[in-house]
């Protein structure tokens, strides 16, 4: 095995993330199991999962609103929870996490003002440059609660950007979204990415998953294998990654009890 | 530091541009104490519809020197006096059945030999006030003109005896006259308002208090709640924005509004119900900054322990009446049992109400104060800390 291997390993300087031996217990449920991962610069990393696999606690602690039990993780090499760490990162949750009654532009400058992204002239440039970059640029005056579910899912994703984050942490960011919106999203990303941005996205469709670099399958709070999709799927001998998945999943139990 | 104050600055900007999308809410924080203070100003109002009393009067009085001399009518005279409609009854029993009946609130029975006992200086036995009974509110007040009126009496008959006396003739004065007039009435003086001092007045420290709190609370409690149910909290957590700041840009935010509606109350209390203000109104405004400060930090530390706005509703019994009732606003600390004491002494309203009403009624500067102002700021500090920890316990 390559990256994902555990062991003890000093971060390099193409790592953006560099996770080791994270375990996070929620009273009785252990919500990461020992997790190690590392995200190189530039990469697109999926994250797959069923519901309950550490998917959200393992985003959460990335970004520093879990602080794990046991286990570091460092982003750019420095130690989240961080001030400086969260000026170079993006996140976004499937819920739009906007303020209902300001405008979409409203809800941007706010934070841009949190992120300390200029003032002035900086600060609108900077709005008006992310309303056009998620196609919103005609709705920045509409109050977000008037959006429909699509065009919120892009204003969200709009304050996600307004930092010009290097580091993008998407929660399955396109839950309850139809498919036409989902591929537009999924456009917008690689379209970032290919501005060198790097991203951790978790979904658990398999579709999203096969457009990324690569992708960790998620179990139980750890990651049973990783890979790029076509040689998670080699490995499996299977056609989708959704049967990889399950064969993966199977010899990791498999694992276990011997 | 300027990126801090940029960052708290940004909070309350928010906070503001947010109120300001919500007309409604800005209506009921500056209209709804207006309105209620008027109300209440009507309903509290010591101008009430005088009180119906029944009067039958027997009196046969006594003959003085050729002169007859009755105190009956001159009693009558008095109750009117005191504010009291008299109707006048020439069957006893018949006034005594209308007030069982509850057709009256009140009748006064005057004995056949009234003026004869008070002039042998037996005082006023036989004299009869009877009251309804059924609102103690009201026969409190009935009782308490009936005994000014009484004790009017015994001066008003020898002012009488002295103008109807015949020249030449003394007046056969059975009794001594100063057994007719007791001693000198003791003399009520007042240190702070006076008699004048309306039941409004003396409240409007109170409901000024009272409403500051009561919607700071419940507004930045609601909207701290939305701010974790919508997921906002997440993306706040997220930024380089720092606990303490949160709370110092809800701070600001609530604060000016509620500063801005505790301002409008006191000059509607003051210019349009005639409230009397015997401080300045900065130092009132000074005590309501504080406990505003208090209502903000309190409203998020509470909001956490509610998942939805409906619990939020839940913290009026829990956290604003039993301050309403404890604070003295209602009753006097003074006279509360002392465990009940001890348990107002551990609401920031207690003393909020005690430095407005120095200020406000006594007319005292914030100097006097300086305990109870001591007070709410060590609630400002107390509720900073455990907010911020809440917040915290946020970051799991």
């Amino acid at each position: 095995m390559t990256s994902g291997a555990h062991g003890v390993r000093s971060s390099r300087p193409e790592d953006v993330v560099a996770a080791e031996g994270l375990f996070k217990s929620f009273g009785r449920t252990r919500a990461l199991d020992g997790l190690s991962l590392t995200v190189r610069r530039g990469e697109k990393y999926g994250l797959v999962g069923p519901n309950g696999s550490g998917k959200t606690t393992l985003i959460r602690t990335v970004v520093g609103l879990i602080v794990p039990d046991s286990g570091t993780v460092r982003v750019f090499g420095e130690r989240v929870p961080s001030a400086g760490v969260s000026k170079r990162v993006g996140y976004m949750t499937q819920a739009a996490a906007l303020y209902e009654d300001l405008t979409v532009r409203e809800n941007l400058r706010f934070f841009a003002r949190l992120f300390g992204t200029g003032t002035g002239r900086r600060l609108s440039a900077r709005v008006e440059e992310t309303l056009e970059l998620v196609d919103l640029a005609d709705r920045g005056d509409s109050p977000v609660r008037t959006l429909s579910g699509g065009m919120r899912q892009r204003a969200s994703l709009a304050a996600a950007l307004i930092h010009e984050p290097e580091l993008l942490l998407l929660d399955e960011p396109t839950v309850g979204v139809d498919p036409e919106l989902r591929r537009a999203l999924w456009d917008h990303f690689d379209r970032l990415n290919a501005q060198g941005r790097t991203f951790i996205i978790s979904t658990h469709i398999m579709d999203e998953a096969e457009r990324c670099d690569r992708v960790g399958f998620l179990r139980a709070g750890r990651l049973i294998a990783e890979g790029a999709p076509c040689s998670l799927r080699e490995r499996a001998g299977s056609a989708t990654l959704e049967e990889a998945y399950l064969w993966h999943a199977g010899r990791s139990d498999g694992g276990k009890t011997e | 530091m300027t990126d801090s104050l940029g960052r708290i600055g940004a909070i309350a900007a928010r906070i503001v541009r947010q109120f300001r999308r919500d007309p409604r809410t800005i209506a009921l924080v500056f209209l709804a104490p207006a309105l209620v203070m008027t109300l209440l100003g009507y309903v509290i109002t010591e101008k009430t519809t005088p009180v119906t009393l029944g009067y039958a009067d027997l009196d046969e009085g006594v003959l003085l020197g050729g002169t007859a001399l009755r105190l009956g009518p001159l009693l009558r005279d008095l109750l009117a006096d005191e504010g009291l409609e008299v109707r006048d009854y020439a069957d006893a029993a018949r006034l005594e059945t209308d007030v069982r009946q509850a057709d009256l609130r009140a009748a006064v029975i005057v004995p056949p030999d009234f003026t004869a006992r008070v002039l042998a200086g037996e005082g006023f036995e036989g004299l009869r006030l009877l009251l309804e009974g059924s609102d103690p509110v009201l026969s409190a007040d009935v009782a308490r003109r009936f005994g000014a009126a009484v004790q009017a009496l015994p001066r008003a008959a020898l002012a009488r005896l002295q103008t109807t006396a015949q020249p030449g003739v003394p007046p056969e004065v059975p009794a001594d006259p100063t057994r007719l007039a007791p001693p000198g009435q003791p003399a009520v003086e007042y240190a702070h308002g006076g008699p004048d001092l309306g039941t409004l007045s003396y409240f409007a420290p109170g409901y000024v208090a009272f409403f500051a709190f009561f919607f700071t609370f419940l507004l930045t409690s609601v909207s701290f709640l939305r701010e974790r149910s919508s997921g906002t909290m997440e993306r706040l957590l997220a930024s380089p924005v720092r606990r303490g700041e949160i709370v110092l840009g809800y701070l600001l935010g609530f604060g000016l509004f509620a500063l801005l509606q505790s301002l409008i109350i006191l000059l509607y209390a003051v210019y349009v119900l005639g409230v009397e203000l015997a401080g300045s109104l900065a130092s009132a405004f000074a005590v309501e900054a504080l406990l505003v400060a208090v209502a903000v930090l309190m409203g998020i530390f509470f909001s956490f322990y509610a998942r939805n706005e409906f619990q939020v509703i839940q913290f009026i019994p829990i956290v604003i009446i039993p301050q309403v009732v404890l604070s003295g606003f209602l009753t006097p600390l003074e006279t509360m049992h002392e465990a009940l004491r001890w348990l107002a002494h551990a609401m920031p309203m207690t003393y909020a109400n005690r430095a407005l009403r120095a200020v406000m009624i006594r007319g005292w500067d914030l100097g006097t104060v300086t305990a109870d102002l001591a007070a709410l700021a060590g609630f400002v500090l107390l509720f900073t800390a455990l907010a911020s920890r809440m917040i915290k316990r946020q970051v799991a």
